[in-house]
C-alpha cells in the first residue's frame, strides 16, 4: 500500500511536470506558427489539383527522421554519450578534488 | 552484503546500459529505441522507489541541516527526474513507431524534436555529474556484489560529507 502510494506520487509529480511542459511548448508553438494566406507564399496548385514536388518524379521521398530504420550501426551516439558523461563527471571530480584539497590546507593551517 | 545494494546496483547497471543504447537511435533503430524509453520510465520509478528514504530525509532537512554537497545533489536529482519527463514527453509526441503502434496519433509540432534533442544532451552532463556523485558508492558495491571484496559499507561521497 505504501509503495503503492509512492507509485502514485511520482506519477502524479511526474504528470504535473508534463503538463505545465506540454501547456508552454502547446502555446509557444501555435502563437509562433506562421498563417498562411492564399496570396502569402503558399504554392499554388496546378488546375489538376495535385501537388507534385520537384525531384525525379517516382522516387519522391517525404522529410523525415533519418535514422528511422536503423539497426546496429557504428555505435557513435553512445560513444558521444560516454564521452560527454566522462567530460562532465571529470569535470566534477575536479572540482570536489580542489575543494577538499583547499580545506584541508585550512583546517592544518 | 545487503540484498537492497545488490538490488540497487544491478537495476542502476541495466538502466544505465538502457539509458546508454537508447541515447542512440542509428545504433538500435527507432523502434527499440522508442520502446526502450517507455520501459526506461518504469525503471525510474523503482530507482526512486529503492531510494526513498533518501528523498525523503533530505526533504525534510533540506533548508535546515544539510551540507552543500548533499543540497547540490538534491538539486541535480530534480533536475535529472524534470530533463527525463521533458525527454520522455518530447519523445512520446514526436514518436514514429511506438505510439502509432499503440494506435495514437499525435500533432505534428516541430518544436518537440528541438526539445527532445536539447533535453537529451543536457540529460547527458546532469547523468555525468549523477554518476560522479556516486562514484565512490558504485565502485565499492560493485566491488562487493562482483569482487566478493570486503570492507566498509558503501557510502557516497554525498553521504560522507553529511
Amino acid at each position: 500500500m505504501k509503495t503503492l502510494f509512492r507509485v502514485l506520487l511520482i506519477l502524479v509529480v511526474a504528470t504535473l511536470i508534463g503538463g505545465v511542459m506540454y501547456i508552454g511548448v502547446d502555446a509557444s508553438g501555435s502563437s509562433n506558427a506562421p498563417s498562411f494566406g492564399d496570396d502569402e507564399g503558399r504554392p499554388q496548385l496546378p488546375a489538376g489539383g495535385e501537388f507534385r514536388p520537384d525531384g525525379d518524379g517516382d522516387a519522391f521521398r517525404p522529410e523525415g527522421r533519418d535514422h528511422d530504420e536503423g539497426g546496429l550501426g557504428f555505435p557513435g551516439g553512445v560513444i558521444k554519450a560516454l564521452v560527454l558523461m566522462s567530460i562532465a563527471g571529470g569535470i566534477y571530480s575536479v572540482i570536489a578534488w580542489a575543494g577538499k584539497k583547499a580545506k584541508r590546507t585550512v583546517t592544518t593551517t | 552484503m545487503s540484498t537492497s545494494n545488490r538490488t540497487k546496483l544491478l537495476l542502476d547497471i541495466g538502466t544505465f546500459l538502457a539509458f546508454l543504447v537508447t541515447m542512440d537511435p542509428h545504433f538500435s533503430g527507432l523502434a527499440i529505441h522508442e520502446w526502450l524509453s517507455i520501459a526506461l520510465a518504469g525503471t525510474i520509478v523503482v530507482h526512486l522507489l529503492l531510494n526513498w528514504e533518501w528523498i525523503v530525509n533530505v526533504t525534510k532537512r533540506l533548508f535546515i541541516k544539510t551540507t552543500n554537497g548533499t543540497r547540490f545533489n538534491y538539486v541535480l536529482n530534480w533536475l535529472l527526474f524534470i530533463d527525463g519527463i521533458l525527454i520522455m514527453l518530447s519523445g512520446i509526441m514526436i514518436s514514429e513507431s511506438a505510439m502509432p503502434a499503440l494506435g495514437i496519433l499525435l500533432p505534428v509540432n516541430s518544436a518537440w524534436r528541438s526539445l527532445h534533442d536539447v533535453s537529451a544532451n543536457l540529460a547527458l552532463i546532469i547523468m555525468g555529474l549523477h554518476l560522479a556523485m556516486h562514484w565512490n558508492w558504485i565502485v565499492t558495491t560493485f566491488k562487493r556484489v562482483f569482487l566478493g571484496s570486503p570492507g566498509k559499507p558503501a557510502v557516497t561521497g554525498i553521504e560522507q560529507e553529511a
